[in-house]
Parts: structure tokens; sequence; C-alpha cells
């Protein structure tokens, strides 16, 4: 009986970061009377507040609807959100994987953004179905015309089946629903074939355990089912299944073709990870569904306390953030300069920022992070194998090194010709090594260039500054290239004269006194005045490159006391205080949050 | 009477200082100075009569608070107390030896504008128990009382002086700014050369705060600051200028005994001494702020208000504060410090049953820096040490 799948339409949104993705997913909600207006909070998707506030999706999602079409059917649409960062780019290509179609949204005022290339191109690769939404025709300045001749141009899509529509007023997304129905194939899985589910999202919840958001491939599956998780071949009985219609609706089974979340008696978040396969424990698939990697941290940082005392505060947050977010990893640590902390792993910048700020922010706590490092490969003298450095503190003295060697990525930029100059510029400045330029299509306007780049170049600001020197336009993808010699060095920063190991970092010997000078002048900006002259030095082995002095404060003394002064003046001297609880003391030095991350920051 | 006033030692600091004092506060003025966050009100016609008769009834009403206790200090001060009459502070005088014990020795102050004094006023303070004048002359130079607001000319401030001893005071002190816009280190010094040169037992000397965080009220100089219509003298300026300050002062046998005040041997100020030793002040008036114990209590700061408040029978304060144990500790810690003399830290912290260990490695760094010293127990800040008083207090509260 195939009319159970004939009549599924699994999809994604792939949008600009303002172009509406949010909005347009509540106007399809509404449409579908899944959710009533009154409901609809704005952005129905975006749960976490940090994904709200910086308007990124973090975790994926997926919502059933339920649509009649002109053609008098019943349809079930299965919206999935999909993550919109190049940090979590292996996530995006999971939701991918669980749609046959995907809406690509563009702005008809702004026309195509770099930003969604990467994920357009991933799309295509998945042989998704796309339909171009033109969106904010309600704006004076929309050109829906232009804006489809440049979906041709730019990315090479057929743009007559494109749908304009106006998400903020509710313009046609009637068409948009006709559109979704006639244009994305159904699901294709056998309904009798061994079970294979995808696994493209999983969270902890607090009640019952790991919740996994599934794909149903081929086959069906249903509660009081024995399923076995291909990676780690663990066995568990599914407890729970259930669509989310937009809340969670329990049903008895998933068939082929469907999505939903699943409940199995998972304690771990480990043991679901995404891209995994599910089937039946008596009777398995005979393959997985391809693709499955495991996510590893790319980046590590310390991440310690500002006062020791919050150090088991600062455990049990990691020990419960973890249970949420299985991509990043925790060690323990400890610092001469700062004490005991953990040494956390990250996908990369934007995933370390957002683990830091819902560490501080849910687990109320003042923190400080040293720079993130990449994993080093260092060879000794005499020593048969290398060992993995994530720490630049840890790297053993200069004289025992026989060579280092640093991971490298393959990276793959689309940009339009225009900014093609301006990204080869970047490349080489961040030690990229030209592999390939193509042009891609006839129009002669695209380009796809390839580099392998230091992964230490890239995590960092890669990213950011692709985007403004290409205006938007360019588009990053890439993959891990092994590991390659590297003339690295250790920059360690000096304060007062002692080294501070939170502070070293490992650079290339080319841009080792630049990058010196760099770190003593920002370091002077953010280290405010003593009641001591602070001397900033950085150094090479004993070698000392540059040099900064943060003079003593001058003066700072309440002339007058007396007695109606005291209370006034007590509570600014205990906001004075306050003020000092923040920094870290150093040595006989105070130094605050901001310093430790300024080797992080460079000008230009 | 020739020799200082009396008072006993406070142990954590070896000051002598009263116990427990008290203020009164007169706030009525000519006019106001640009640069004063005191309580003051611009008056043509003082209400000498009716705010006396409120002092004195609001003393009724708080005499019971400090019943039984010696008041080892009295301070009169402003607003411009030399307005009010002799008989009015006398009528004050009176009433608080009256109603509570004054002691032996008791130093009795009142402070006195150089414009509005002459011998007779002065003498009549003196026979009303008025025992020290402290005047308020900021500067002998024209320029720089031109810029503080001032309506009274260096002449003024010598005469007041000459009329305060022919009147019979042998404790005298005079107040003085610098750091004024415009000033330069020459005319601080000659400032400080005619202070000396007057031969007062005490010396006042104030580096002009203008910042709005550590002012009671917003102030019109501070306004004109803040729109840059006027620059005060850099930091590294001023220090110079206090240093200049100190040399003078000491070279005339007046030593520096907290951040901002100078004493001949013995004539430190009893009375102010009180705030920095962690003692009691009851205050009366508008305005003023009284201490006891842990209960802190400010009054209205609006004449009027004050006033009608203590008319109808009414506690005048505007409101109140009840001090933890740690902002004793922190207080006392702060103001100890401002004293060149120090404080035991280790027996304070003691005392208030705060750690000494975590505060240590801060005290030998500072003794190393050269800006603070420590001889038998007590820690004491330099002179370096005093320009970065806030900074050292916080760190060590």
């Amino acid at each position: 009986m195939p009319s159970e799948n004939a009549h599924i339409r699994n999809f994604c949104i792939i949008a600009h970061i303002d172009h509406g993705k949010s909005t347009l997913a509540d106007r399809l909600l509404e449409k579908t009377g899944t959710v009533s207006k009154r409901e609809s909070q704005a952005q129905f998707l975006d749960n976490m507040d940090i994904e709200r506030e910086r308007g990124i999706t973090i975790k994926a999602q997926s919502i059933r609807m339920k649509y009649t079409a002109k053609d008098g059917q019943s349809y079930i649409l299965n919206l999935i959100d999909t993550p919109g960062h190049v940090d979590f780019a292996y996530e995006v290509s999971r939701s991918l994987a669980a749609c046959e179609g995907a809406l690509l949204v563009v702005d008809a005022t702004q026309g195509v953004e770099a930003q969604t290339l990467a994920n357009v191109y991933m799309a295509l690769e998945h042989d998704l179905a796309i339909i171009p939404v033109i969106n904010k025709i309600d704006l004076p300045s929309a050109d829906v015309e232009r804006t489809k001749a440049e979906i041709e141009d730019v990315i090479g899509l057929d743009a007559s089946v494109a749908v304009a529509v106006s998400a903020k007023e509710g313009l046609n997304i009637e068409d948009l629903l006709e559109a979704i129905v006639k244009t994305v194939p159904p699901p294709s899985g056998s309904q009798e074939a061994p079970l294979k589910a995808l696994v493209f999202d999983s969270w902890y919840d607090n009640y019952r355990g790991v919740v996994m958001l599934v794909r149903v491939l081929e086959g069906a599956v249903a509660v009081g089912q024995k399923i076995r998780l291909w990676s780690n071949q663990k066995m568990f009985e599914v407890q729970e299944l259930g669509v989310i219609a937009p809340f969670a609706t329990p049903v008895k089974r998933l068939m082929a073709g469907e999505v939903g979340i699943l409940v199995a008696n998972v304690k771990e978040l480990a043991d679901a990870k995404v891209g995994d396969t599910i089937t039946d424990d008596a009777r398995p698939t005979d393959s997985p569904f391809p693709g499955f990697k495991e996510v590893k941290p790319m980046v590590f940082s310390g991440v310690f306390p500002v006062d020791a005392a919050d150090y088991e505060n600062l455990r049990d947050a990691l020990v419960k953030l973890r249970l949420n977010d299985s991509a990043f990893t925790y060690e323990p640590e400890s610092s001469t300069a700062l004490g005991f902390g953990y040494r956390c792993g990250y996908l990369g910048l934007l995933h370390m920022e957002i683990v830091q700020e819902r560490l501080e922010r849910e687990y109320n706590l003042n923190l400080i992070s040293t720079a993130p490092s990449v994993v080093y490969k260092v060879f000794t003298h005499g020593g048969a194998e290398p060992m993995f450095v994530d720490n630049p503190a840890k790297l053993p003295p200069v004289q025992q090194i026989e060579h280092l060697e640093e991971p490298f990525l393959t990276c793959h930029i689309h940009v339009p010709n225009d900014h093609l100059g301006a990204i080869l510029g970047l490349c080489q400045e961040r030690r990229g090594i030209q592999k390939a330029i193509d042009y891609i299509g006839t129009s002669g306007t695209r380009v796809r260039v390839t580099y392998d780049m230091p992964l230490a170049e890239v995590v960092f600001d890669f990213f950011d500054k692709m985007k403004s020197v290409s205006r938007g336009y360019a588009s990053l993808d890439y993959e891990l290239a092994g590991y390659q010699t590297s003339e690295l060095v250790k920059l360690d920063i000096l304060i007062n004269g002692e080294i501070v190991d939170a502070l070293s970092i490992i650079v290339h010997r080319e841009r080792a006194y630049y990058r010196g000078r760099e770190v003593c002048e920002k370091l002077k900006e953010v280290i405010p005045r003593q009641m001591f002259e602070v001397a900033i030095q950085a150094a090479i082995g004993s070698k000392v490159i540059s040099r900064e002095t943060v003079s003593a404060i001058r003066k700072n003394v309440l002339a007058k006391c007396y007695g109606g002064d005291i209370s006034r003046k007590r509570k600014l001297l205990e906001k004075q205080k306050e003020g000092k609880k923040r920094m870290k003391q150093v040595g006989s030095v105070e130094l605050p949050q901001e310093a430790f991350l300024a080797v992080l920051k460079s000008e230009n | 009477m020739t020799s200082p006033p009396r008072a006993p030692v406070d142990a954590l600091t070896g000051l002598s200082a009263a116990r427990l004092a008290v203020y009164v506060h007169f706030p009525y003025c000519l006019s106001k100075c640009p640069y004063c966050d005191f309580a003051s009100t611009a008056a043509r016609q003082v209400p000498e009569a009716r705010y006396t008769k409120a002092v004195l009834r609001e003393l009724e009403q708080r005499r019971g608070e400090v019943a039984g206790r010696e008041v080892q200090a009295v301070f009169i001060g402003g607003g411009t107390p030399s307005l009010w009459s002799p008989d009015h502070v006398r009528e004050v005088l009176d009433a608080l030896g009256a109603l509570l014990p004054l002691s032996a020795g008791c130093e009795v102050s009142l402070e006195a504008n150089p414009g509005a004094a002459d011998e007779a006023r002065f003498a009549g303070y003196r026979a009303a128990g008025v025992n020290r004048l402290s005047i308020g002359v900021q500067s002998f130079e024209p320029a720089t009382l031109t810029k503080l607001g001032r309506g009274h000319d260096g002449e003024a401030a010598r005469r007041a002086v000459r009329a305060a001893r022919a009147a019979g005071f042998t404790n005298v002190s005079m107040d003085f700014i610098y750091g004024v816009q415009g000033q330069t280190l020459e005319q601080v010094r000659r400032d400080a050369e005619a202070a000396v040169s007057l031969g007062t037992e005490h010396l006042s000397a104030y580096a002009l705060t203008l910042d709005a965080e550590s002012l009671a009220e917003e102030v019109p100089l501070a306004r004109q600051l803040a729109r840059g219509e006027v620059q005060l003298p850099a930091d590294e300026l001023v220090v110079e200028m206090q240093r200049a300050v100190r040399d003078v002062y000491r070279g005339a046998g007046l030593e520096r005994y907290e951040v901002s005040n100078y004493a001949k041997p013995g004539f430190h100020s009893r009375h102010n001494s009180t705030y920095w030793t962690g003692g009691d002040w009851l205050a009366l008036g508008v305005g003023a702020t009284g201490s006891l114990g842990a209960r802190r209590y400010s009054n209205q700061r609006s004449a009027e208000r004050y006033l009608v408040d203590v008319e109808a029978g009414r506690l005048p304060e505007s409101s109140g504060e009840a001090l933890t144990a740690l902002e004793r500790f922190e207080e006392r810690v702060a103001m100890g410090l401002r004293l060149t003399s120090g404080l035991e830290l280790e027996r304070v912290c003691e005392e208030y049953g705060q750690p000494y260990a975590p505060r240590r490695p801060l005290v030998e760094r500072l003794v190393v820096e050269g800006l603070a010293t420590v001889t038998s127990g007590r820690l004491a800040l330099t002179d370096a040490g005093l320009d970065v008083h806030s900074a050292i207090s916080a760190r060590l509260m």
C-alpha cells in the first residue's frame, strides 16, 4: 500500500539569517491549522534564548502539519529545521538527509545572499527538490523578476517554479503549500523492508532521558520494539514514539517516510549520535545510512572559574550541559595562573561561544576562558610516538621538540568572480596552499576555489573575514585533510616577568613577531591600571620580542571624608571591590576576563 | 586653653579621638559655593531663632540614644555656622552640656567664614564654649578664589585669623583647596607658605573633587567640568601639589596625619578623628548624618522639610541604614588607612571576624612597592600609598 508514503512530504527551509525563515515557518503552521495565530509566539522554531537572540538555530526541530491540497487529498508535511552555521555543517547535512525537498527563501529586496549558498549546494548534493521562495514581496523595493534572474545566474536553479510570497503578510502561502505537494517527491522507502531510521538530532530531556529525532527510511518502528544503534551496536527498547504537531503527540508506530521522536531509555546522549542508523534488533538492515561521522571537537580552550570556590559548580554545570550537547567535551585542567578548571573541546568558535554563554547565563558562573587552540602533533627527539597537544601550555620545552605538525583542512570556497581576488588574498594570508580554481557553469561568474589551509587559521575568524571581504557572497565548506609539518613556535606572555601559562599560544614562526606585538598591545588595552606598574612581554623561549607597560594608577583617593560622606564612600569602594572580583589575580596582577581572549582578537 | 583638647586613644590606630562626638549642622550661607556638596541653603534672612529651637528640639528627641555616655568632641559645621549668632550657639552648647556630659578637655569646634567674622563675634563664640575655630580660607590667591566663587579675599582670611587670636583662640585651623582649574604649582606653594606664616595649629588642604560619584549632590563646577568648560590639572600635577603643600607645612611643624589634614603635635582634630576611628557620633541639624553603633541616619537635606518635621515632633530623618558587621569592618579599614599613623589591620580583622591571611600578600607587596609601612603591627600608607588610598582600601576591605 504505497498510499501512506505518497501523501508525505519532508522538506526543510534554507534561508539567509534575516530573510524570514522563522516567519515563513510560522505562516505555514498557521495556514495548515497546526497552530492558531494566538498560539504562535513569534518564531516558533527557535527554542533556546540564545537561538532567538542570535537569530540562529542550534538544535534541529521538526514539525508535522496536515494539509488538504487542491486535489482534495490530505497530505502530511514535515518541516525539518536545520542549524545555520558552518560550525554545525555536519548536523545540517544530516537534517537535509532526512528530507526530499527544500525551500530556498530569498529576500526579494536583497537577492541571493551568500550564506545560504553552502546549504543550497549541500541540498543539491542530497538530490533535494528545491523550491525557490521569493519572500518580502510586500515591500515596495521588492523586485521579483530580478531576484528570479539572480537565482538562475548565481545558483543555477530553475526559477520558473519559484513562488513569490510575503511571509509577514501571509501572501501566497497556499500557493507555496501546493508547490510543496507538487514539487517535493514523496519518500520512497519500502514499508516491508527491515527498519532503517536516521537519527538527525538528539537531546537530553530531564524526564525522559535521551530523545532522538528520527526519519524512518525503510520499514517501521513501533512502541515496544527492540532496536539497535548501528555505530555502537547497543540495544534498546522503544518506549515512546511521537510526532511534533506542534506539541509532542504520542503515536504507536512510525512508518517509512515519517519523521518523529523516539524515546528508548537511552541514558547518555553519546549513545544517540546524530547521523547514526537505528535498525531492528532481530531483523537488522543490511547497511547503515551512509555518511555517519563521529563529531569530534576541533578547538579546545580552558575554562576556569574566576572564584576558585566555584570549581564544583562549574563541574556540575559541565555535566549537565553535556547531557544536552554531546559534541562538546571536557576534562580537568590545572593552570599555574588560573588554578583548577576544565579543558573543553568544541566544534568551532561559535559552538565555544554558545557553550560558554550558556555556562555563564544558565548556571550563573563567572568564568575565564583561555584562547582556543587546535590539536598539534608533537614529535620529540627520541620519542617514538608523536604526542597530541591541545593546550599550548603543555607543549614540551623547545629543545625537546623535533618538529610540529598541525591539522589542515581542504576548504572549498564558492565565490562570485568579482570577489575572487579578495578571497585568494585572504587564503594566502592565512597560509593557504592553493589546490584548484574552477569556474562553475558557463557564465563564468562563479568560481570554486580549493585551498589546503591550517585549521588554526580557519577556526578563528576566517569565516567572518571571508564574509566581509566578499560582502557576504563567499561560502565555505571543508573537510579534514590530515596533519602537515609547520614552522610553529610557542609564544609566551609574561606579566611582570612571570610566564602566564594560560596566555601562551602556538603561532607560525614567521608571524610570531607580529602576533607578539599585537597581543601585547591588546593586553595593554584591556588590563586596567593597577596600584603597581604592569610589564607585559611576549617571548619565544627566552627571547623577549615585544614589551608594553601599563603604568600605575597615579591618583585614586577621596580628598574629603567626614561623617556624611562615609556611607557613600564605602559604597563606592564596595563597587570598586566588586569590580575586582570579576578579575583574576595572577601573581600580583589583576587580569580581566577579556585578557585571556586578547590573543584571539586581531585587528585586521 | 593652651594645651590641646583631650580624648581617649583608639587602640587600633593609636590616635586620640572622641568615642562619642556631636555634630551640629548649620545649613545657611550667604551664597552657595560652586564646589560645595554639603547641605547648604543660600538665605538673605537666616531664621536663626527658629533653627536654634529646632536643633534643641531634635537634641531632646535624640538624647535617649546616647544616654549616660560622655561626649568628647563637638563640631558645629555648615553651611556657614559663623552666621549663627554667638547667643544661639551658646544656647545649643548649654543645652548639650546640660543634657549630655561633656568631657574635660572636650574639643568644641566651629567653622567660620573669613568674610563673616570679627573679633567680637569670635569672642562671643569663645565665651559660649567654642575652643577651636576652623576658618574656610580656601586660598589667598585672587585668581583661585574667583574660580572657587568665594566672596572674600586673602586679606579677609588674615584678618579672621588675627581676630581669632585676639579673641583668645589657641587652637585654630584653616581649610585650603588645591588642584583648582588653571592653578599652578607655584600658586599652591605660595598659598601653603602664606598659610603657615599665620601660625595656626591645624591646616586642611583638599584636592578639588568634582567627580559625580563621590559627591553628595551635583555641584555647578562638576557640571561645567562635564561640559568641558573647565579643566582640572592632571593627576600627576595634583600629586605634585600635595607634595609641595606637605613640604611647606612640614617645614612649619605641621605633619600630615590624614589624607587632607595636617597638625602641630597634639592638635589633630579630635572630632574628625571620630570618623576615621570607627567612633559614634550624634548628628543634629539639616542634612546631618549620625552614626551610633550599627545605626546610621541622615536628616532631611532641605531646611524647610527639616524644620517642618522637627516642629511636628517627628524625627527629621530622610534615610536610615543598619550597618552589617562586614560594612563596619570595611569602614574601619578604609577610614583607618586614611591616617598616616595607620591601623593594626590584623587586629581589626580579628575584632571583626574577618580572615587576615588572604590580605597578607597584598600588605607585603604594598610594603615592597613603597606604598605602605608596617611598624609594630600597624599598617600605614605612605604619601605614595595615600595617593591611591581608594584602590588599596578596596582591595583590603
